[in-house]
């Protein structure tokens, strides 16, 4: 165990002193570690202003997955063109892909240690900000493997096969968690939507219905001045 | 060395988190959907620009940070911290609560290089047993701290599903008023226009027999 807490501190000074290029080897000993410490999960939304673009870096090292996925929630404003430009860049600065819609997702393995950069661009609208639900992290699924094949040799250790048991758990649970949250996204949106309709259907009634007594009115006005027209004009024949 | 060890594990594990950028001057918000009786627990830090190294520094000196928790107008937590904290609150209510990072720096104009580099770890109904297990001495130790961390975990999950069977209520409570207003609306309209029409040839009935055109 001191071994461990010494690879550990090892690991991390090595982190520690080269903090400007944010490197780091991969943990060799990794099998040892927990691994719900290197998965990360982050879900939360942000208010994106006309022409702005909001980005975020995301620690990732190699032989990971990351994965992001955003909806656009609602509309602040009066445009309703809601797509927008999402798009995924490498530590080094290369382009990984780009998604425009209204929602949308970007899946890939990561090949290199490093703040991976997720963006978002709301350039369709330019008079609207956009909410935008974003749902990324980063997991790994190399110890599973290894564990696996571990799990064979020693079937009789009881602690061993508890803490086995308990990591295949934790990531599973990650994963229910990000889809939930994909889940989360789409009923928030649907939520706004059927707000919108509900008082969509409300201000427009009370117009409508303001329209069709102002008509009537209007109406019954230009009858009357009609008849007191055609009065006025028997006075000089008679 | 076993305090540093710690400090240190827990630095790395700060770094696995994210970061984004902001003006100096600029408060960034984001906006987490969470249940009631949650605890949430934001960990950040501030790296300055540095005009002349063209990078971020390693720290901020001299500066802080305001965070504003607010849920539905109510101002939860508002409280200036150091250039590196730990923030927590517990949400009462459930629903969009919105956490707001502002500088407290004190220039009058952002200039356009000065900005700030936040990275921002929040976790949602978790406590940080990642020290804990980092600290535990042996596997039993180790074990039973990585299964609290689950029970954690299914607690939240409780939790979310209690918080998404409210969402569904006022789902289904939502669609079903705007099924109904847009019936009572139909009828409203219809009385409306039938009293239109029976106000109009009352009115215009007067109006011709006071002519004496009928």
């Amino acid at each position: 165990m001191f071994a461990l807490l010494l690879e550990a501190g090892l690991v991390v000074l090595s982190l520690v002193t080269s903090a400007k290029s944010q490197r780091t080897d991969p943990l060799h000993g990794s099998k040892d570690q927990p691994l719900l410490r290197g998965a990360d999960r982050h879900d939360f939304a942000i208010v994106v202003h006309p022409g702005n673009t909001e980005c975020f870096w995301q620690f990732a090292d190699q032989m990971g997955y990351l994965y992001f996925s955003y909806e656009v929630q609602r509309t602040l404003g009066m445009s309703h063109d809601r797509h927008i430009v999402a798009t995924a860049h490498t530590p080094q600065g290369f382009l990984i892909d780009t998604s425009q819609d209204v929602r949308g997702q970007i899946n890939f393995a990561t090949q290199e240690t490093g703040f991976y950069q997720l963006c978002l661009k709301n350039e369709q609208n330019r008079f609207s900000s956009i909410q935008v639900y974003l749902n990324f992290g980063v997991f790994y699924e190399g110890p599973e493997m290894d564990h696996k094949q571990s799990q064979r040799k020693q079937l009789n250790d009881t602690l061993d096969a508890i803490e086995d048991s308990t990591r295949r758990v934790q990531n599973h649970v990650f994963h229910m968690w990000r889809f939930y949250n994909s889940a989360r996204m789409r009923k928030v949106a649907d939520f706004f939507l059927l707000q919108s309709n509900y008082s969509y259907v409300n201000w427009w009634s009370t117009a409508q219905s303001l329209a069709i007594v102002l008509s009537g009115v209007l109406q019954l006005y230009f009858l009357k001045r009609l008849f007191t027209i055609s009065t006025d004009t028997k006075k000089p024949r008679c | 060395m076993q305090t540093q060890t710690i400090l240190l594990c827990f630095s790395f594990s700060f770094s696995a988190a994210f970061y984004f950028h902001a003006g100096e001057r600029e408060e960034k918000c984001i906006i987490e959907d969470i249940p009631s009786d949650t605890l949430i627990t934001g960990t950040f830090k501030i790296q300055q620009w540095d005009i002349g190294r063209h990078d971020f520094l390693e720290s901020a000196p001299g500066l802080g940070m305001f965070v504003t928790v607010t849920n539905n107008d109510e101002v939860l937590l508002s409280k200036l911290y150091g250039a590196q904290g730990t923030f927590y609150f517990t949400s009462h209510s459930s629903g969009e609560h919105i956490i707001c990072l502002e500088s407290n720096s004190t220039q009058f104009v952002s200039f356009g290089g000065s900005k700030l580099r936040i990275h921002l770890d929040i976790r949602v109904g978790e406590h940080d047993l990642d020290a804990v297990i980092v600290q535990a001495k042996d596997k039993v130790n180790e074990v039973a701290f990585t299964l609290r961390h689950l029970i954690e975990q299914i607690e939240q999950i409780l939790k979310e599903q209690d918080y998404q069977r409210d969402r569904e209520e006022n789902f289904r409570i939502t669609s079903e008023d705007t099924n109904r207003n847009v019936l009572w609306w139909a009828f409203a309209q219809i009385l409306i226009f039938i009293s239109v029409g029976i106000f109009q040839m009352k009115h215009l009935k007067d109006f011709f027999i006071a002519k004496k055109l009928v």
